[in-house]
């Protein structure tokens, strides 16, 4: 066997991804056209109207427009900063744990909810915030009025982050104690017969073992910044909060799919994918300067 | 690192969805360039059936027909059946020789993005029930089959009479360019008026008289809000239910809409109705809204309102739960009423009509049709929709003996196609009179047709022990007491226009979000009241004006015509 056959069968093991990928991702590039189309249902693409910018600057004139960017940003921002740092800081609590069982335990418990559709997550989400649910009840056992959390602007976004983090950080501190894993114990070790206590080993050894990590994952992150997180929001929000929980994605389907303007959502996905483009390509730049992550 | 691929999977899933409708459509686009010869292969088979005598019940070879259905989630199903084998289906098949292929079938919202989707993508069924937009945008597209001869050929005597009780308005609906594009349903005019239902057994507890007006669903909403109706000591109760939806009046009245409430100010939001110049104006943007939707703020601040009614995801659960003491709904609120009296046999409603302030009621009517049958165009079989139809009407107003079999309580929503109704206009007022002049003995039982004999049966079944079988009790009951109140002199106003403009295709959805957003937040006390005349200035500045314009022009062109 020489190197030439070994070469034929990765090449194979290439194949079906390849294949998703044309019929998912390269063939429907075509409808992007629509996004510069007056389109109309049963006229099809051939028949349907050239509009040229025309969705595009009407997307701009849109007194939402501006809300709509804010609040994608702004939330995936703040989902990004937490997610940086809820999981690690768990990571690290959960690495001081000696008891390996408990550790164990622990670790599954908190990644579980990653694992649940936010459909279902959403509902308890629902409840438990709800004027009944077990926090209004905690409140005004505690002599607070019970709070509408999920009608007010003021606290919306901060559920959105909350729950997500509730749902991921079990999951992204994965990353983090796999990380931990990999920091020679040699280090620990000789810090320790240098007299460093806990809390100075954390600061001089575990935490610059751990920072590519953390650069990695941040700069990676950049390029999703205008994914603020489509199942959750829809499923959380109301009319009421879409001063401060409308993204883009949750406009597009009101606009696109549920008033059927297919050709003004598309023009808005394809601008957010452009964006996108752009901010992956930084971001790529970014993780192979400072974490040296390459792909190729 | 897994959290990131994940959401760059969703967001170009997201993407995917509205990308793919689009390639969808160019294969469409060559498909109906291939399409367009089997026109006169359809006039063909026309011709050949001419010798032969016609059934208009029945196809004389088996055939299968595709289609995508809605069925809402709770729709209540026979054990061992399903959305594609049941009572119903095998009825039609046995009927009619038709039975359907369901390629797929969703809920609610799901359903109409779904079969959007669908239709956009040039992904037709065999036939379909859609709505007004839908089918005329359509018909425009040139998609869907012209059935004006096979239903000159194959109307049933009872579906053209059907058709006749509306001026053969409902047939005007569906005619697109001179033909007939569609066979529409036809609306019952009862379904347009929107009642209050009230805990009476709370109203005798404490006390209170049956509201007249307004103020007094005030009264009887702050009572049963503090007075501890279910006497469980603990103050849970609800005065009035609500919807997110509940903020405009569409023609059919459904549960837990404000509806009866706006009538009772001579409002009608999100309708384009008639002023008292005769101009088309947009109801949303009149001061007769801004007068109601004051008034239900004010009841939302004094916490009569159900403070949740904009976040709940299941609206019947605080009237299901004993919990709300009031909500607004059809006259065929019935089944709503029998689930809470399932929970709770103590619990009894009573319906009444609000008027406005002149004393006089309101009542805003239901389009005379809202869902169509359309055939795609080049089908083999275009007179099974009329067929379909035949059989379903039949069935449906029991003129058949055999339907009598049929389990009615199954919701009609597992009829292969759809859910629309089709029956005279004032069918309910109708049947009303007869059902109280066969109790009264005025009309011997046996003279009722089998439809009326049935109800005849419940109802006197049901009076013998009331209540103790509420499958009975529901079958009837909304043909009395509620009906009655339908058959009050009422002021009729009509939507003026239901389908859609250019300008509305393209700024009709942020209109609606800003008009939703704001009703929500005056009601719910996040801005004052007077936020209505920033709302109706922004409305007009941001294609409302021209809207309306052109909703001007197209009425006027109809009415031309």
């Amino acid at each position: 066997m020489n190197m030439k056959s070994y070469r034929k069968h990765y090449h194979l093991m290439l194949l079906p991804g390849v294949i998703l990928l044309i019929i998912f991702h390269v063939i429907p590039m075509f409808g992007i056209v629509i996004a510069f189309q007056d389109f109309k249902i049963g006229r099809g693409i051939w028949n349907s109207e050239w509009i040229g910018l025309e969705n595009f600057t009407y997307l701009f004139e849109i007194r939402d427009s501006g809300t709509i960017f804010f609040n994608t940003v702004f939330i995936a921002l703040c989902k990004i900063a937490a997610h940086l740092i809820v999981p690690l800081v768990f990571a690290l609590m959960l690495n001081e744990v000696r008891v390996m069982a408990v550790k164990r335990w622990v670790q599954t418990v908190v990644y579980l909810p990653h694992f649940i559709s936010w459909v279902i997550l959403a509902g308890i989400v629902i409840d438990m915030l709800s004027l009944n649910g077990v926090i209004n009840q905690t409140l005004k056992s505690l002599g607070t009025q019970p709070i509408m959390f999920l009608a007010s602007n003021t606290w919306f976004p901060a559920i959105v982050v909350g729950s997500d983090i509730w749902k991921e950080f079990g999951f992204a501190a994965i990353v983090y104690l796999a990380a931990l894993a990999g920091i020679n114990p040699a280090l620990y070790e000789a810090a320790e017969m240098d007299g460093a206590r806990r809390f100075q080993q954390l600061l001089y050894i575990t935490l610059p073992g751990l920072a590519t990590t953390v650069v990695l994952l941040a700069t990676l992150s950049i390029g999703n910044i205008l994914n603020a997180g489509f199942d959750q929001i829809f499923n959380l929000y109301n009319p009421l909060v879409y001063d401060s929980g409308d993204i883009i994605d949750t406009f597009v389907y009101r606009v696109g799919l549920v008033q059927a303007q297919y050709g003004l959502a598309t023009a808005v996905s394809l601008l957010k994918s452009a964006i996108g483009f752009v901010l992956i390509v930084i971001s790529y730049r970014l993780a192979y300067r400072y974490a040296n992550y390459r792909i190729f | 690192m897994n959290k990131w691929t994940t959401r760059i999977m969703a967001a170009s899933l997201t993407a995917l969805a509205v990308l793919t409708s689009a390639c969808g459509d160019g294969n469409q686009g060559a498909g109906n360039n291939g399409n367009k010869q089997p026109a006169p292969v359809v006039n063909d088979s026309g011709t050949k059936t001419e010798t032969e005598t016609i059934d208009p019940f029945r196809m004389p070879e088996p055939i299968e027909i595709t289609t995508f259905k809605s069925v809402s989630a709770g729709a209540k199903l026979n054990a061992g059946d399903t959305v594609e084998d049941n009572q119903y289906t095998r009825y039609m098949k046995d009927k009619s020789n038709i039975s359907f292929k369901i390629l797929w079938h969703a809920s609610g919202p799901d359903y109409d993005q779904k079969s959007k989707l669908a239709i956009a993508s040039g992904d037709l069924p065999d036939m379909l029930l859609v709505d007004e937009p839908t089918f005329l945008s359509l018909a425009e597209a040139d998609q869907i089959e012209d059935l004006s001869g096979v239903y000159e050929k194959y109307a049933s005597p009872l579906t053209q009479e059907l058709y006749a009780s509306t001026n053969n308005k409902a047939l005007d609906k569906a005619t697109y360019q001179g033909k007939l594009m569609a066979i529409p349903n036809i609306s019952v005019q009862a379904d347009a008026a929107s009642l209050l239902w009230v805990r009476k057994d709370w109203m005798d507890k404490l006390g209170l008289k049956p509201p007249a007006s307004v103020d007094d669903i005030a009264t009887i909403a702050k009572a049963f809000v503090q007075g501890d109706p279910d006497g469980n000591g603990k103050p849970d109760t609800i005065g009035l239910t609500g919807s997110d939806s509940a903020l405009s009046a569409p023609g059919k009245a459904g549960h837990h809409n404000y509806k009866g409430l706006f009538m009772a100010y001579n409002a009608y939001p999100s309708n384009w109705i008639k002023d008292g110049s005769g101009n088309i104006v947009y109801g949303s943007i009149l001061p007769e809204t801004k007068e109601a939707l004051g008034k239900l703020s004010e009841l939302y601040a004094a916490g009569l309102i159900d403070k949740e009614f904009a976040l709940r995801k299941d609206l019947n659960q605080p009237v299901i739960g004993g919990q709300a003491g009031m909500f607004f709904g059809p006259w065929w609120s019935a089944g709503l009423l029998a689930d809470t009296m399932t929970n709770d046999p103590k619990a009894d409603f009573e319906p009444y009509l609000i008027p406005d302030a002149k004393g006089e009621y309101n009542n805003l009517m239901v389009p005379v049709s809202n869902r169509f049958i359309v055939v795609k165009k080049g089908m083999k079989y275009p007179e099974a929709a009329v067929i379909y139809a035949n059989t379903f009407i039949a069935a449906q107003r029991k003129t058949d003996p055999d339907a009598l079999k049929l389990d009615f309580t199954v919701s009609s929503e597992y009829w292969p196609i759809g859910n629309a109704t089709y029956d005279y206009a004032d069918a309910v007022e109708r049947k009303s009179d007869l059902l109280s002049k066969a109790l009264s003995g005025e009309i011997k039982p046996e003279a009722l047709n089998p439809e009326m004999k049935d109800m005849y049966d419940k109802a006197v079944a049901d009076k013998a022990n009331p209540k103790a079988d509420l499958k009975l009790w529901r079958g009837y009951y909304g043909y009395t007491k509620p009906a009655e109140l339908l058959k009050q002199p009422m002021n009729r106003a009509y939507s003026e226009f239901t389908a859609t403009t250019k300008t509305m295709e393209r700024k009709w959805e942020n209109l609606q979000k800003l008009e939703k957003e704001t009703f929500l937040k005056i009601i719910m006390g996040e801005e004052p009241l007077d936020s209505f005349d920033q709302f109706v200035t922004d409305w007009k500045a941001q294609g409302g004006d021209e809207i309306t314009k052109e909703v001007q022009e197209e009425v006027g062109k109809l009415q031309g015509k």
